[in-house]
């Protein structure tokens, strides 16, 4: 009897906004403990994949090659959701290039298909392939690439000023195992065989030593810069999480709106959905090697999600929750509050059919071929939905009073 | 991201406004729809000429003619220039932003499109133009066509369809302007409820357009030492700084046409007083060149660009930083937001 009391009690607790107030700074907390789970898990991942990347070079396979691809796709399940934390907090987003940036010109890492390849007009590294370079010649400037080390491959990125320069990284990574997709919008992903990576003879496409040095050096570096990550975010330090967490809750409350808004608009259904979409091009999907753009969409969807209902369902299914954004607005305003849950839970549900239709054969590349009108459609009504998404959580936020969203002008606000 | 236009979002959020007594709205909207009535009549009549001379030049396509279609195109894309980076109106009602032209164009998608349409043994007509991808639909791919392909038979193939596109798009935004948007936003600013909104959202188009600009200044400017001359608006024909220079006299003639009034009702008349010096320095120290290519490539050049940027970032920290605050609008999300 008492057991069932205490969870009535307990369900009451999670259900009436009005029987325990939410407060601010602990929906930031609550925040900050899931962005931390997020990293953890990214980390516990790309661990996984550094192992299959060992085991890629110490023995290449097909099947050490497929190992390795289906650790990179588990990687980035965890990794996708934390990209809701960049726009807003700068210790992420000044740190995320070399992780994650795109699209990139994967001439500068190694060889690709000349007739094919399409790179930013006038970026000098575009075709460096640093791979076969033991030197290599920008403009003026002239770098000794002999020894491929993580730092070296750090120091390359964004060479020549061109954002498009990605020497490292999950998509660097994506390349090195996948190679260039050279089926446009048609079904199938990049092919690069096992071959690339076997040492001496059998080696092809030629400097396999080098290839392999610069698949572990990304791998290496993807694992340092994850653990600062995850650093900076562990509860109880002197660190950035410490510093967000002292300041007034709003501003927490802004940095996670303005993550939400900017990632679904702007980001998703901008950059990654629509110009892809309307401009017919698969160079412009996200993850265009592996084919794998439908779960990288679908996870930043989840990463909104989670901010929205202050949950994460973590690597090893264990749950993270508290106190949520999503409580809060309810406990000033339960329709805008209602509106919003059903606008983020109507935009994941879409994006979701992306995966779906993958699983079925349509990747998103071939989605949005010009002559694929009931792809297009699929494509457009995720669009839809993240920017009706966006509409609401802009309502949200007039509700909890935060008028200027940007936190890089927030100071201007009086 | 920082890439154009999306689809009609609310930019802006009016909480603030909405309390306050907004008997102007029928005002500003009268004058929003006189500026974009002349406006757009003028991208229907510049873009009108554009494919009727094409169509004339292709009957008996020789090198001669080029010039002429490249005076017409410009004109075209000068009649555009008003009407970038708009987040409300008929551009996103009729979702014909990108159509008109697409930008940025970072890895050539222009190029590569209108490549693959040549290589195409399909019958093209404005219909088939207007289903394919948005990087062949408008003032971009008939650039690259005018300015660096020779006027021959298979240029002609493509800016035959391509401008009757652009001109049937620029036919429908002036029809909108006539008709069915300025009847229909004639009515909200007469509605006591949406009139505030749509206040906002006229004042908020400052800002907007604002951004879209900044990023044809910005993106060529590239970081330090490496400018990016090829993510200039414009580069083929070389009349990029041009077009920027149009875009800020358009914004000016927007600011004293729209939103000044407004300030004044609001007694805010130091900080119109601000805004319209900003405009007045940027102007008058504007560079005589067009080539905003040609400026990125020399020290003298780039000194100027630099000069110029102090005074568009004080145009910017006026009509983004300052005024939102003083209106009470509040600074939502724009298509821009991303990276």
């Amino acid at each position: 009897m008492k057991k069932t009391i205490i969870a009535m009690l307990t369900a009451s607790a999670f259900t009436s906004s009005a029987a325990w107030a939410v407060e601010s700074k602990d929906v930031v907390s609550n925040y900050a403990d899931i962005v931390h789970a997020v990293y953890e898990d990214a980390e516990t991942t790309a661990k996984a994949l550094d192992s299959a990347i060992d085991a890629l070079i110490k023995t290449p396979s097909a099947e050490t090659l497929a190992a390795a691809k289906k650790a990179w796709l588990a990687a980035r399940v965890p990794y996708q959701q934390s990209e809701v934390f960049r726009f807003g907090n700068s210790i992420v987003d000044d740190w995320e290039g070399q992780l994650n940036a795109w699209p990139l010109d994967e001439g500068l890492i190694d060889y690709v298909d000349s007739k094919s390849y399409q790179h930013e007009l006038g970026n000098p590294g575009a075709t460096a392939n640093i791979i076969s370079s033991a030197s290599i010649q920008v403009g003026n400037d002239k770098i000794d690439a002999s020894k491929i080390a993580p730092e070296l491959l750090a120091e390359l990125n964004e060479l020549g000023g061109s954002e498009a320069n990605v020497a490292t990284g999950y998509h660097a990574i994506e390349f090195l195992l996948w190679g260039q997709d050279l089926n446009g919008t048609n079904a199938g992903a990049g092919a690069r065989a096992y071959t690339d990576y076997l040492q001496g003879k059998g080696c092809t496409n030629d400097n396999c030593d080098r290839r392999a040095e610069y698949l572990k050096s990304t791998s290496t570096l993807l694992l340092t810069d994850l653990a600062e990550m995850k650093q900076e975010w562990s509860a109880g330090q002197d660190n950035y999480r410490a510093e967000l967490t002292a300041k007034p809750a709003k501003d927490g409350l802004r940095i996670m709106l303005f993550g939400m808004g900017s990632l679904s608009l702007g980001e998703l259904a901008g950059e990654r959905m629509k110009v892809a979409l309307e401009a017919n091009s698969p160079e412009d999907e996200h993850d265009c090697f592996s084919d794998n753009t439908h779960n990288s969409h679908f996870y930043n969807q989840q990463g909104i999600n989670n901010v929205w209902f202050g949950q994460y369902t973590r690597v090893d299914g264990s749950k993270v929750s508290g106190a949520s954004l999503e409580e809060l607005v309810a406990s000033k305003d339960k329709a805008a509050a209602e509106k919003a849950s059903k606008a983020v839970s109507a935009a994941t549900e879409q994006v979701k059919t992306l995966v779906v239709s993958a699983e079925n054969g349509q990747a998103f590349d071939q989605l949005i071929a010009p002559d694929n009108a009931k792809g297009n459609a699929l494509v457009n009504e995720s669009i839809v939905a993240l920017v009706k998404q966006t509409g609401e959580i802009e309502k949200a936020s007039n509700v909890l009073g935060i008028y200027n969203l940007n936190p890089d002008t927030a100071d201007h606000e009086f | 991201m920082k890439r154009i236009v999306l689809l009609p979002l609310l930019g802006v959020s009016f909480t603030a406004l909405a309390s306050e007594a907004a008997p102007d709205a029928s005002q500003i909207s009268q004058r929003l729809i006189t500026l974009k009535q002349q406006q757009s009549q003028q991208l229907a009549q510049t873009s009108r000429t554009l494919a009727q001379l094409t169509q004339q030049v292709c009957q008996a396509p020789k090198p001669a003619s080029s010039k002429k279609l490249q005076h017409a195109w410009l004109q075209t894309m000068t009649a555009w220039v008003p009407f970038q980076g708009e987040k409300q109106g008929p551009i996103q009602q009729l979702d014909v932003a990108w159509s008109m032209q697409f930008w940025p164009d970072k890895k050539n998608l222009t190029g590569r499109k209108v490549q693959s349409l040549q290589q195409a043994d399909i019958a093209l007509t404005p219909e088939i133009i207007a289903q394919r991808s948005v990087a062949v639909r408008g003032l971009g791919a008939l650039e690259l066509l005018i300015y660096e392909a020779p006027l021959d038979a298979s240029s002609c193939r493509l800016l035959q369809p391509i401008s009757s596109l652009v001109a049937e798009n620029a036919a429908k935004i002036q029809h909108q302007w006539q008709h069915d948007y300025q009847q229909a936003l004639t009515v909200r600013a007469k509605d006591p409820q949406a009139a505030p909104m749509v206040t906002g959202q006229t004042v908020a188009e400052l800002s907007h357009q604002l951004s879209f600009i900044n990023k044809k200044f910005f993106m060529p400017l590239g970081k330090g030492k490496y400018p990016k001359p090829y993510q200039a608006e414009s580069w083929r024909s070389e009349t990029s700084l041009l077009q920027l220079k149009t875009s800020f006299s358009a914004l000016q003639l927007y600011f004293n046409t729209i939103v000044k009034p407004f300030l004044l009702s609001k007694d805010q008349a130091p900080l119109v007083a601000d805004i319209e010096q900003a405009f007045v320095n940027l102007l008058q120290n504007w560079p005589p060149q067009t080539s905003l290519k040609a400026m990125l490539g020399d020290d003298k050049g780039l000194a100027q660009l630099y000069r110029l940027r102090i005074d568009i970032d004080q145009l910017s920290y006026l009509i983004q930083d300052v005024m939102p605050v003083q209106l009470k609008i509040v600074v939502g999300f724009n298509a821009t937001d991303g990276d």
